[in-house]
Order: C-alpha cells, then structure tokens, then sequence
C-alpha cells in the first residue's frame, strides 16, 4: 500500500513537473509570438520579398521662360531570343516598317541562331516599341533605357554639368541640385521563395516620387548670345579661354554664363578626363585674377561715396607717380596731362586712381571691400566658389594701397567683379548672385525659391554718378566698341598683365569688359574676359569690347528694348599712320573723332588696327604701336 | 483516443499545408509528403485499434524480444548498405522504398522492458537499478554513435524517470547526475559541432546564415503569428526558408498560421494527453501496466516537450519530430502502438471496477 501511494505521488511529480516544463515553453512562445513579434516579422518581411527598384524620373531644368535645358528621356531597346522566334520574316518586316531600317539587315538579326539574345533596334521611341509589342509576335523582348539629354548640346556646358551612367548628378548644376532632381525611387516588391522565384502575380509597389524640376534664372536666347560671343572671341585670339557672365542688376540672377573653350552635354568627351575636368571647372567663380582697369569702378565708386573726389577735381599724370620712393606707371608711360574726372575715367589714367585711392585710405578701402563681398564668397550657387585674395589689411603700404587703386595688388573673382560692379551702377545695391529662380515639384508646387536679399553699399546718387562716368568711357573712350547706336551704354575696360611665380608673366593678358545696358534703367550687367588671348591685340578696349557690343545688341534687339538716341554712323577709309609720331596720330585720329591707343616705348608707328585702307565705323578705336 | 485522432488529423493538414510548396517544388508533387503520410496514419489506427483490443499482457512477453530487436536494428543501422545517412547521422534503415528509425522503437521498448522489470524487482535496492541503467545507457551510447542527439536526451529522461517511478531514493538520483552532467564536455570534446549549435542557441543572430539559421527562421515564423496567426496555408516561413517544415519545424508552422492561440491550444491538447496517459497509470491496479503506462506516456510528454522547446528556442536546436503531428511514418505507427497499448489498459481498469 505504501508503494501504492509511493506510486502516486511521484506520478503526480512526473506531471506537474512536465506540465511546468510546458508553461515555461509557453511563456516562451508567447515572448517570441506576442512581445518580439512586431520586430521579428519586419525582419522575416525583409527576406520574403525581392524589391526592383522603379526609378523615378529625374526633374528637369528650365530656363527662366520654361525652354527646357536638360531633360530625362526614356527609350527602348528591342531583341529577340532566337530559341522562341517562331516567324523572324514577320518580325524583320514589321520592324522594318516601323524603324525604317533595311529589311534585309534586319532579317539577318532575326534570324540568327545559336545566341541567347539578338539586339535588333535600339534608341525606340514608346510608339514604336508599342507598335511592334502589339504584334503578339513571339520572341521579341524590349528593355528599358533612361538617359538625360540636352536640348540644345554644347550650351551652359560647365555650368550645366551632366549625370552618370545611371542618371546621378556628377558635376555642376546636375549635381548641386541632385538632391531636388533626383526624386525618390520607388519599390516593386514580388514574394518570393527562399531562391528567390516569384510567387504569385500579385506585386505591391511604392510609387516613386518624380523628381522636381528646377528653374534657372538663365535666358536661353540670351546664354546663347553670350556663348557665341565666347566661342567666336576664343576662336579670333586663340585664347587659353574665354567667359562671359550676364547678371541681372536688380535682381543678382544670372541671366548667363557662358565659358569656352566648352564640350557637348550629349556626348561628354569622357577620354579626356583632365580637359573636361578644365572645361568643367567654373572659371567664373573659381579663379581669381588681378582685374585691372574694371576694378577702377569700385576705386571711383568708394571715392565719391566718401566724398574724397568729386566730378569737379582735376587730375594731372606725367605718366607715373612716385609712392614710397617707388615709381609706378601710369598705361601711358607719356601721361596723359592734365585731366577732369569724367577724362581720367576714359582715360583710364592709372595715376588718377592711384590718387583716389591714397585720398580715401586703406581702412576706407578695405572696409569698403568687405561691404562690396570681395573679402568673402558671393553665395552663388555654383560649387567651387572662392573669396577674393587680399594683402592683408595691416602689411598694406601706400605703395601697394596706390597698385589697388587700378586694379592691382588685389585679386578676385569674376562673379566677384560682376557682383560689386552691379552694385555700384544698380542704385547702390549688393545683391547675391544665383541661378536658381526656383523649384517646381512634379505637380508644379514651388518647394524652394532663391531668397533675395540686398545691402545697401553706396548711396544712389553715388551711383549714378558712376553710372554717368562708364557711359563717358563707352561713349567717348576705350570703351567705344562695346556700343551700339542709340542706346546709352556705360562700361569699363580692363588690361591686366598676368602673373607667374610673383613676376610678371610677358605677353601673357587678362583682356576684358565690364559694362551695363542702359543708363536710364541699368538692367543687365555684362563682364566679358578673354584668358591670354594670342597675338598684336590684347587691350580689353579691342579684345573684349567688341564682343559686350555684340551681346548688348542682340540682348537690346532681344527685349525690345527702345533706342533713346538716334545717332547714325557713318564710315570712313581709315588712313596710314605708318611712320607718324605719336603727336602727329592723335592730331589725325581726334579729328576723324576716333580713340587713340598706342603701345610700345618708341617714337614711331610700325603697326596699326585696323590696318590702313580698312572700312571702319565712326568713333572706333586704333591701336597703334611706337619703336 | 479522440484526441489522438484529432491530433493525427490535424497533423496531416498542417503537413499539407508546411509541406505543399517544399513538395511540389521538389518532388512535383503537392501532396507528396500528405500522401506518405496518410498511408502511414491509415496504418496507425489499425495498429492501434488491434492493440487497444488486445491484452496489454502480451507486453509480458514482447518486451525482451522487442529489446532485442531494437538493438539489432539500431546495430543495423550501421551496415553500410542498409543504414541511410541523412544530414551527417545514420538515423534510418532503408528497406527499399520504406525507411524507419529504430531509436523511435527503441524508447518504446526501454520503458516496457524497464516496467517489466521493475515490477518484479522494486528499486529501492541499488543491486535493483542496475539493469535499467545498464539498458538505458547501452541505447544512450548507440543512439549517440549515430548520431542523434534529441533522442539521447529523451532517453535519459526516461530513465531518470523510470527509476523515479520505481521508487529509486533520492541519493541515488545523486549519483547518477554526476556522470550525465560530466558527459555534456566529453560530448562536445567529441563532436566540435555540439558547441556550435550551443552557442548558436545563446545568440542565434552572430550566425544567421550558420548554425543559427534554423532558430532564427523558426523565430521568424512564430513572429509573424502574433496572436491569431496569418490563417491557415498562409504561411510565407514554408516557402523553403523554414528547414524541415514538414517534419522537426511544424510548430513553427502552426505558430505562424494560426497564432499563439493555436500554438498554445495545441500544446494544451499535448499536455491532455499527457494528464489521460498518467491517469490511466494511476488508476491501474496491476503494477506491471501502470509502470508501462506511466513509461510510455513519459515517452510522449517529454518528445512533446523537447520539439517545442527546440522550435521556440528554450533549448539548443536538435531534430525531433513532434508526436502524432510530424511527418514521420515510423515514429506516427510506433506512438500509434503506445496509444492503442495505453486504450488497451484503460479498457482493463474499466472492466476491473465494472466488477
């Protein structure tokens, strides 16, 4: 009996033990199924689905007027697999008919065996594609190709940039918008087993979202202006390059950027790294350059703002001032003698800006430099934008405070020019210069817009005080051939000799032009520079001018803009200079009413432009040269 | 007897369900495994009807002979022509198109043989014990030469209790737990393997594609149950990520479809069987039938208890099917045996107390 209960009660053990066991198993279950359970299914999801990936359509980018400037197309590709063809004669005609492609050539394809894959069409447009895939013709596949393309080629090259193989953004614009551009890809999600065999037919997709589309503060009519007049200036001096950056002068926009030399967006000479990564970088921002004579503007502008000069002075130069126990040269190594202000701006007399700027002091100058930006980047949005480069505020001598006056000892940036030159002819305004007018999603809401902001740099009576000097340069000075009849133009010239290894490097020139269309309502601001340009001419007022001209003309015939003054030209057979001394031309050329330059340290023309005998317009410039 | 029927029938439609993708994908035959498997159900509850109807007596006599012939079978196994090899482990005897696994047999016969004896000779003398231990680790040892982990540890689960039952005193449980707890670092010295599933079983996420591959799938198909499941035949764990599905992993193919709920259900119907099986020992006056009915119902509580335990990450990963459930002809007609021996006791305490 005794074993009996013994029996019993160590059965009961066995039980309850078991059965705890079981409990415990069960808590288990339900920490894996109820409380891990969320976590663990997003992990099992992960390895139940194999996603492709639908590519979103990359935005596009516009001009300020909506022209499309880069755009996303999508083409198809067609081949067959020969082991399904059962017809190759009907698929060669029909594909035939639709692409236009000899019959025969494409019989061949079709009918070739023995590949996994025959490339029959490529480059198809979706009508086509679906023309042929409506035959029901067995054997045919199509792939899908998205590619960027661009409208109009080699235009805005650099500033533009282009995108990768698989349509990522790799340099400029293409890249600096990328992240609005690019939209969000979306997922095709199919269940699939442990091999990754599909399942079923039913497919869940995440939509992509299109990508935005961004518009530019570029005129297209107007880029192309300016990029003629950069291909064709480049071309004419065989110059290491050429830019030409229009502003807008109210607003800061970039109206164009043109840089040559240039390449075409739609077939990126990718074997010649090193010279597209030259054609890619934007000289325009990255580079800084001793500007020379156009940064005379900004000398003038903080003079008179300051009050140390008015339009009454007088200036006299014997053709260098002494600073420092130092002798620096006026251009004209003669002098130009005794001068008015409005004089010595066309002159662009070196000694009077050395004046101006030794009368307003280098904490003058340099506070005014930080206010017109050169101290600092402008904020465009381009990348690869650099500060002006300045002697430090506390190593500048008189000496070096004379060479800034016109343009040397200092150093900046184009966009950095356009920028404090824009602010000195638009009212007294500093804008920030961009591209981006603003950005559109695919339904066309504007998720971002260039904030513009402005700063008061000089006072605009200031301004069109400079504003009425410039006009005096392109109406009677260096800056005639920048002109165009009957509207009021103002620029600046600029003839600045390059560096090397802290000397000067001979021959070799930064030639441009600076200037502002038209006097009444300073709308465009336009700076041209040819790098090094080859040959006789290298003054702004010949290399670079005529090329502003060309591009106020069509930019003034563009906006319908109305010629204020009605002054025909008329023409004359320029006369010989050819053994004159310098006395006897400026008698001559003053009384034809041209503008004289001469270069060379002699006493007797050897060389002139244009040549004797030439058809020229009125009040157009001759260079000549004295040995 | 219902509830193992029901147990078997629900068995053969998780199966279907585990195993049709797996099936047609391998055999081109949806209905591969369930077909197998019906026929081997069919055969079950035959054999268990006739034993349920037989005397439970004729254990007195089969039990030594059916000890012999597992250890000649489970000795067979290792006859190169006739021993099938299967994931590293000479598990099966193959006899043309037929395939068993002696050890399921085995554990059947240790416990008859063990209550045989017990009966006869109480075991509160040491002298007593030594014969069941003697036994139980002869099978431990082949079982561990074939390898086959799971059942090892089943088996000296059911000697443990065995001796428990038979009144062994507490000192002697003492005693032979030192060499069980000495013989985990000889095993794992012995096969490198061991400590790998060990440690995957600590951490199955440092080797997800590795060793614990099959507990994270198991994880992930009970994650995926939450409370309700994700309905019957709509599991996504079958696709051929879950291993062995049909078979060792069908919990987890139950915890996905029909949730905890249906998890803990049917492990609540395990535990019922259990309770019938050891009532029906209870309230069974011949000594010798309530000691083989105890045995064989341990038999099935702790096979229940080590696969769940296995599927839900209580214990390291080892293969063992789950009783009446699983894919396994052998294993369903040796249960299907114990059942209808457990009916067959039962109808005799019922006649005892109608006298």
């Amino acid at each position: 009996m005794l074993k009996q209960i013994q029996f019993r009660r160590r059965l009961l053990t066995t039980l309850v033990a078991i059965t705890f066991f079981f409990c415990l198993v069960a808590g288990k279950l339900f920490y894996v199924q109820i409380v891990d359970g969320v976590s663990l299914q997003a992990k099992a999801l992960d390895q139940w689905t194999r996603d492709v990936p639908l590519v979103a359509r990359r935005g596009g980018l516009y001009d300020r007027n909506g022209y499309l400037l880069a755009g996303t197309q999508t083409s198809y590709t067609m081949y067959v697999r020969p082991v399904e063809v059962t017809d190759p004669s009907s698929i060669a005609r029909l594909t035939s008919e639709v692409t236009g492609v000899d019959y025969g050539t494409l019989s061949a394809k079709t009918s070739r065996k023995g590949v996994s894959e025959v490339t029959i069409a490529k480059k198809l447009t979706h009508e086509q594609m679906a023309t042929i895939a409506a035959s029901g013709l067995r054997g045919i596949y199509f792939s899908r190709d998205i590619s960027r393309y661009y409208p109009y080629g080699d235009f805005f090259s650099g500033m533009m940039g282009f995108t990768d193989y698989d349509v990522k953004g790799q340099t400029g614009l293409e890249l600096y918008y990328d992240d609005y551009l690019k939209g969000i890809d979306g997922y095709q999600l199919n269940n699939t087993d442990i091999r990754g065999k599909r399942l079923d037919s039913e497919v869940s997709y995440i939509p992509s979202v299109d990508g935005c589309n961004v518009v530019l503060t570029i005129d297209k009519s107007i880029q192309y202006f300016a990029e003629s007049a950069v291909q064709n200036a480049l071309l004419e001096y065989r110059a290491k390059q050429a830019a030409c950056i229009v502003m807008d002068a109210q607003t800061g926009g970039i109206s164009a950027l043109a840089q040559a030399p240039s390449f075409d967006l739609n077939a990126v000479p990718r074997d010649h790294l090193d010279a597209l990564f030259a054609m890619c970088k934007i000289g325009a921002v990255s580079d800084v350059h001793e500007m020379g004579s156009t940064f005379k503007i900004l000398t003038m502008a903080i003079a008179l703002n300051e009050g140390k000069a008015s339009l009454n002075d007088t200036f006299y130069c014997p053709g260098s001032r002494e600073v420092d126990g130092q002798r620096i040269k006026c251009w004209k190594t003669k002098g130009h003698g005794s001068q008015t202000f409005a004089e010595a701006v066309q002159n662009s007399c070196n000694c009077a800006f050395m004046d101006l700027a030794l009368r307003v002091g280098v904490d003058t100058m340099y506070r005014y430099f930080d206010a017109f930006g050169l101290t600092s980047k402008s904020g465009i949005d381009v990348a690869g934008e650099t500060s002006g480069l300045l002697l430090k505020r506390e190593n500048v001598k008189p000496v070096d405070l004379a060479r800034i006056g016109f343009g040397q000892a200092i150093a900046v940036t184009p966009i950095g020019l356009v920028r404090a030159v824009t602010a000195c002819i638009n009212g007294g305004l500093l804008l920030v210069p961009h591209v981006m007018e603003r950005v559109e999603d695919y339904t066309g809401k504007i998720v971002k817009t260039t904030y513009t902001r402005s700063t008061r740099v000089i006072s605009e009576s200031t301004s069109a005080t400079v504003r009425q000097l410039l006009l005096g340069v392109v109406d009677g000075g260096s800056g005639r051939l920048a002109g165009v009849p009957g509207y009021q133009i103002g620029g600046k010239t600029g003839t600045a000799q390059k560096y090397k290894d802290g000397g000067i490097d001979r021959g070799k020139y930064l030639s441009s032009f600076i200037g502002f269309c038209t006097m009444d309502d300073p709308r465009y601001v336009v700076f041209l520079y040819v790098d090094e340009p080859q040959g006789y001419l290298y003054y702004g007022s010949q290399v670079a001018a005529p090329y502003v001209g060309s591009v106020f003309a069509n930019i003034l015939q563009y906006i319908g803009a109305k010629p204020s003054v009605t002054s025909p030209k008329s023409t004359f057979v320029m006369p010989d200079f050819a053994g004159l001394n310098y006395a006897q031309v400026l008698t001559q050329t003053k009384a034809l009413g041209l503008y004289l330059e001469a270069s060379g340290e002699g006493s007797r023309v050897d060389y002139q432009f244009p040549v004797a005998g030439a058809e020229c317009e009125e009040g157009c410039v001759v260079l000549v040269n004295l040995s | 007897m219902a509830v193992v029927l029901f147990l078997g029938a629900f068995g053969l439609v998780m199966l279907y369900s585990a195993s049709n993708y797996t099936a047609s994908v391998r055999y081109d035959d949806a209905w591969y495994f369930v077909k197998r498997q019906g026929i081997a159900l069919a055969v079950a509850i035959v054999v268990m009807s006739v034993t349920s109807r037989l005397n439970p007596n004729w254990i007195r006599k089969a039990n030594l002979p059916l000890l012999a012939v597992s250890v000649v079978l489970m000795c067979l196994v290792f006859v190169p022509s006739l021993g099938v090899e299967s994931y590293g482990a000479k598990r099966w005897l193959g006899i043309g198109p037929l395939s068993m696994q002696p050890s399921e047999l085995a554990k059947f016969a240790f416990v008859w043989s063990a209550a045989w004896w017990i009966d006869r000779h109480p075991l509160a003398r040491w002298r007593n014990q030594l014969p069941v231990v003697g036994v139980g680790v002869l099978f431990c040892v082949l079982l561990l030469l074939e390898p086959n982990m799971s059942v090892t540890m089943i088996m000296v689960g059911l000697m443990l209790c065995m001796l428990l039952i038979g009144g062994a005193k507490g000192k002697h449980f003492a005693l032979y737990l030192v060499p069980v707890v000495a013989a985990v670092p000889v095993l794992i010295a012995m096969e490198p393997y061991r400590l790998q599933r060990l440690l995957a079983f600590v951490d199955p996420w440092a080797s997800p594609k590795g060793e614990g591959y099959q507990l994270i799938q198991s994880y992930y198909a009970l994650g995926s149950g939450g409370f309700f499941g994700v309905g019957l035949f709509n599991s996504r764990q079958k696709y051929m990520f879950l291993p062995f599905a049909e078979s060792d992993f069908i919990f987890s193919v139950v915890g996905e479809e029909l949730g905890f709920v249906g998890a803990a259900l049917l492990m609540a119907a395990m535990v019922y069987v259990v309770y019938l099986g050891y009532r029906i020992a209870s309230s069974c006056s011949d000594r010798l039938h309530a000691l083989g009915a105890y045995g064989v119902t341990t038999v099935i509580a702790l096979q229940s208890l080590l696969n769940v335990a296995v599927v839900t990450g209580c214990v390291p990963p080892t293969g063992v099917p789950l009783p009446f459930v699983s894919y396994g002809g052998s294993s369903l007609v040796c249960f299907s045996l114990a059942v209808g021996y457990l009916l067959s006791v039962d109808r005799i305490n019922r006649r005892t107390l109608g006298v």
